[in-house]
């Protein structure tokens, strides 16, 4: 295995490892206001910081790539916002 | 025909046609799905305003299994068992029946008036007092699995100091929604309660409706809408909104999972470099989505309260 392939590999292991613990705070976390909340900002956010970086490593950072991972990210807010 | 045939499978197939990504993740398509997800959120929003007897919860909920779970929780712990109180229920009862008729989701009512003027109302003199409170849940399991999770409610729940428990469910309408409300009360004595049999309560055949009281706030407004939670059994039950929400997302999910595999997949085969967002990353995302969509319970709590 070469090296690019190996920092993709722990790229995506980071980023499900970090969406798991989003989702575990976001379904564990106690219904009181601001919680679940802070639990969807976080998830979102991170998937859209990781979407960057992961991005720019690949040097294939553009403003349409960047904007792909906001949207995504922001649909993703918004569905589990509608849960709550 | 054809072009129909074509024109569809632009949306999901990598082409030339379509630069070589699936119509369906282009940026002005995502938008419009995120702007139809919305739309589709205000007309739920829409409808549970205007016809709130259409879109409601309906819950399974009775107090006796909010006290047996509580109790299992303490005994869990080697505390001992909380007592039920009639005087607790009572008080319990007045206060969903308050925040309907006041149409309030917090501990205090809008008028200032705090929980404990309810244990003062049915004449329960205490030395410590709780209160916890729950909306729009299904089950007792959930309501207490939540309150056990919020680290304040749980603090209510296993207290050694609570010697007694009141608990009301009652269903009804607030904020235009028909809600199921969970008071769950708790109190230590200081004394025997005094003898007094708690203030008048009226039954009428079909419908619970909660006597007014000379202190009472219920007095200064129009009767609540109260409904004890077996009445509901007999209903046909209204569709939850949270289930349309669940299926609404469920589907759109489901499709950007699809078409994302569907588009990795042809352009893998075909060996096409496109410059864009990464589809697996895409997927891990909404997949992790539709994992907190398919668990995620309904329900919400209102930090504790506590007089000790």
């Amino acid at each position: 295995m070469n090296k690019e392939k190996s920092i993709r590999l722990i790229a995506y292991l980071v980023l499900v490892f970090v969406l798991l613990i989003g989702v575990a705070a976001f379904l564990l976390l106690p219904p009181v206001p601001g919680k679940k909340e802070g639990a969807i900002i976080g998830l979102s956010g991170w998937y859209f910081v990781w979407g960057l970086w992961y991005q720019r490593k690949k040097d294939s950072l553009n403003l349409r790539v960047a904007l792909e991972y906001l949207l995504v990210a922001v649909f993703g807010a918004i569905l589990l916002f509608s849960l709550i | 025909m054809k072009k129909k045939i074509r024109k569809i499978q632009r949306l999901f197939v990598p082409s030339s046609a379509n630069n070589y990504r699936a119509q369906l993740l282009h940026l002005p398509s995502l938008v419009a799905i995120v702007f139809v997800f919305l739309m589709i959120q205000s007309g739920l929003s829409l409808v549970r305003f205007a016809q709130p007897a259409v879109l409601g919860y309906s819950s399974q909920i009775s107090p006796e299994k909010i006290v047996e779970l509580t109790n299992q929780e303490r005994a869990s712990l080697g505390l001992e068992k909380l007592k039920i109180n009639d005087h607790l229920n009572e008080a319990a009862r007045r206060k969903a029946a308050d925040m309907f008729a006041l149409n309030y989701w917090s501990h205090n009512s809008p008028t200032g008036r705090e929980p404990w003027s309810f244990f003062k109302e049915v004449g329960y003199d205490y030395l410590y007092a709780g209160e916890n409170l729950a909306r729009d849940f299904f089950s007792p399991e959930g309501v207490v699995s939540a309150w056990m999770n919020s680290p304040t409610h749980k603090e209510n729940l296993i207290n050694s100091r609570y010697q007694e428990i009141g608990v009301a469910v009652v269903e009804g309408e607030l904020e235009g929604l028909q809600t199921t409300l969970v008071v769950q009360l708790f109190g230590t004595p200081v004394k025997t309660i005094a003898q007094q049999e708690p203030a008048i309560q009226e039954v009428i055949p079909g419908e619970q409706i909660y006597a007014l009281t000379e202190e009472s706030q219920l007095e200064k407004g129009v009767l609540p809408k109260l409904e004890s939670a077996s009445l509901y059994q007999n209903r046909s039950e209204p569709v939850s909104p949270l289930t349309i929400t669940k299926m609404a997302a469920i589907f759109v999910l489901g499709l950007l999972i699809g078409v994302l595999l569907v588009d990795r997949s042809i352009a893998s085969k075909k060996n096409i470099s496109r410059l864009v967002g990464d589809n697996w990353a895409h997927i891990s995302f909404l997949v992790v989505i539709l994992v907190a969509v398919l668990l995620f319970r309904s329900g919400s709590l209102l930090e504790s309260i506590a007089s000790l």
